[in-house]
């Protein structure tokens, strides 16, 4: 029987894999798409809450948390093309002008 | 239901959004001039920030508000006096940003409208009751900021510091949403009052709910750049436009520790709990504030590029304002809330100042380091002399009101029984002094390389400043004189600070 705890753990690994990826992979499109997964995973736990807590609050802001992911995504890829038109690459590591 | 009361409570948000939307619009259909579109903007600007001081001075009691609306947006003194200053900042901001873009001039609508968004975002994050509404308006707040840390679309470094920004973001939007998530998972709502009436029945905390709360504050922490959450600061305080610095320095700050204040200790301190989570609240606000007073002070000593210095001098301050929240955790906090408020409102303004310096040199000069700073005194005496106000009140140097904050600050601090903190805010301060003066001796004591007289010509001498901002620098100048000899603002400050815990 599958219960609330197999979500909550299936949400936790897809958190971890997707920070591993913000924080390993280099090329800037990955970092999205690691984050895309961050939010995802939000996704799959409110959802399995408000399931299981019989309450739709929950319902409600993952469709917000999904509108926002995709504004977030699309202010990335432009940022990520204008750094492209400047320098033809995208890997984070090679766009270092700017060591702090 | 009185909507008309609707109206009147929330006119500097109907304001911001109304000249947001009609900036947008005016350019695409009326006029691109970029004059004339920042006039728009700053107008509006101006009456969201008059309108919001005429609430704070005018609460109008009674007022019922539709429940529909009361659930998800509180308005409270704390709340309007945030936005007052909040609103003030931006103006200001938007004041020291004219003629900063006449190279994407063709853009100016776009960059005002994000301005204001940005600006809207952080009203509601202010008054937000829901963390669903919070959520939102972060986002909002934060979008905007990413697109104008890259807006110089054609300077890489500028495209860099947004691509940075939007990275470290975007990690900690989703780190303060997986809390988020367990917040609501583990109480059941994200309305915060019945998160606080949940959070008292139950037996003992519930641990999903302590790492939600500690997701949520690393989250925030990120967005004001304090210590561990820090790395992304000097990379995008450096390469985005100054203009845009001065606003990202100032106002999305204030909003921040403004939120942090209401989330921790209005709402989940309600029933007076709060302190019952098995995490030492105390210590870790201090490893926070202590890490980033050292790694700012620090790291600011060898830099020679302003930006820099001002980015790092930033993180530590930050740093202070920690070790205030550090001091609010205990069951007496209004003394600390008023040192936090009083510190937070004097930083966003002698920060805005210190940047609005460098937005208005960067008509003429591309490079920012010490030397590009020679002679200033020379070439512009007003500007030196609101530089030199604000970075001696950052220094915390006395009659200023950077000491007063600090001062007051200390005392909050020493009085909650937590002395050795007092000594390391003091310490850095020590520390602090070394760059902050590294500074102003080449604004000051270092000659232009050719003399006094070339200054006429100087390309950095630039254009007489127009006279709204020629207004706003000395507003911002004699703020940092003022504000801490004037007994009524401390009064102001004291009294919002005490209605922080009374109810929600």
């Amino acid at each position: 029987m599958i219960g609330l705890p197999h979500y909550l753990i299936l949400s936790a690994l897809l958190f971890s894999l997707g920070l591993y990826g913000v924080l390993t992979r280099r090329n800037a499109i990955g970092v999205l798409m690691a984050v895309e997964l961050m939010f995802n995973s939000v996704n799959i736990n409110l959802m399995a809450f408000s399931h299981y807590m019989m309450d739709t609050a929950g319902l409600a802001f993952c469709i917000f948390v999904i509108t926002v992911a995709a504004a977030e995504v699309t202010v990335g890829v432009a940022l990520v093309l204008s750094v492209y038109r400047n320098r033809n690459l995208i890997d984070l590591d090679q766009v270092a002008e700017l060591k702090g | 239901m009185n909507w008309s009361h609707l109206l009147v409570q929330f006119t500097p948000e109907l304001a911001v959004l109304v000249t947001a939307v009609w900036v947008i619009l005016s350019d695409l259909f009326l006029s691109r001039h970029p004059s004339g579109l920042w006039r728009q903007c700053f107008l509006g600007l101006a009456a969201a920030t008059i309108g919001a001081a005429f609430l704070y001075q005018v609460p109008t009691p009674g007022v019922e508000l539709p429940a529909i609306i009361t659930r998800v947006l509180l308005v409270s003194p704390l709340t309007s006096s945030l936005k007052f200053v909040v609103l003030l900042l931006s103006t200001l901001a938007v004041v020291f940003s004219y003629r900063s873009f006449e190279e994407t001039e063709r853009h100016a609508g776009e960059y005002y409208s994000l301005i204001l968004f940005s600006v809207l975002g952080g009203l509601l994050c202010i008054s937000s009751q829901d963390l669903v509404l919070f959520f939102i308006s972060f986002e909002l707040l934060s979008l905007p900021l990413y697109m104008l840390c890259g807006f110089r679309r054609y300077n890489s470094a500028s495209a860099e510091a947004g691509l940075k920004y939007f990275v470290n973001g975007a990690l900690s939007s989703a780190l303060m949403l997986y809390g988020i998530s367990w917040i609501y998972g583990s109480l059941g709502s994200t309305h915060l009052p019945t998160l606080a009436a949940n959070y008292a029945v139950v037996p003992s905390p519930p641990s999903g709910f302590l790492v939600g709360c500690l997701l949520v504050l690393s989250g925030l922490g990120f967005k004001v750049a304090v210590a561990p959450f820090h790395t992304w600061a000097p990379d995008v305080y450096s390469g985005a436009p100054p203009a845009v610095s001065t606003f990202l320095a100032s106002a999305p700050k204030v909003t921040i520790v403004g939120f942090i204040l209401r989330l921790f200790w209005q709402s989940l301190d309600g029933t007076g709990q709060f302190f019952n989570l098995p995490v030492d609240w105390v210590f870790l606000f201090t490893v926070l504030a202590a890490g980033s007073m050292f790694v700012g002070n620090l790291s600011a000593l060898p830099q020679q590029d302003v930006r820099k210095i001002f980015a790092y001098s930033g993180i530590a301050q930050i740093g202070y304002i920690f070790l205030g929240l550090a001091a609010c955790n205990n069951p007496h906090p209004q003394q600390s809330f008023s040192a936090v408020l009083f510190y937070t409102t004097v930083y966003g303004i002698s920060n805005l100042g210190a940047w609005a310096v460098l937005a208005v040199l960067a008509r003429g000069q591309e490079r920012f380091d010490l030397d590009s700073l020679r002679g200033l005194h020379q070439r512009n005496p007003a500007l030196a002399a609101c530089l030199a106000l604000c970075l001696m009140s950052l220094a915390g140097v006395p009659p200023l009101s950077g000491f007063m904050g600090k001062f007051y600050l200390f005392r909050a601090i020493y009085e909650s029984g937590l002395p050795f903190l007092v000594v390391l805010g003091i310490l850095n301060s020590v520390i602090s002094l070394f760059y902050y003066f590294k500074v102003l001796k080449a604004a000051y004591f270092v000659e232009a390389e050719d003399g006094g007289t070339s200054f006429l010509q100087a390309p950095s001498a630039g254009p007489a400043l127009p006279m709204v901002q020629q207004l706003a620098f000395q507003l911002c100048l004699w703020s940092n004189v003022v504000l801490g000899l004037w007994p009524a603002v401390i009064g102001e400050v004291e009294r919002v600070a005490s209605t922080i815990t009374q109810g929600s």
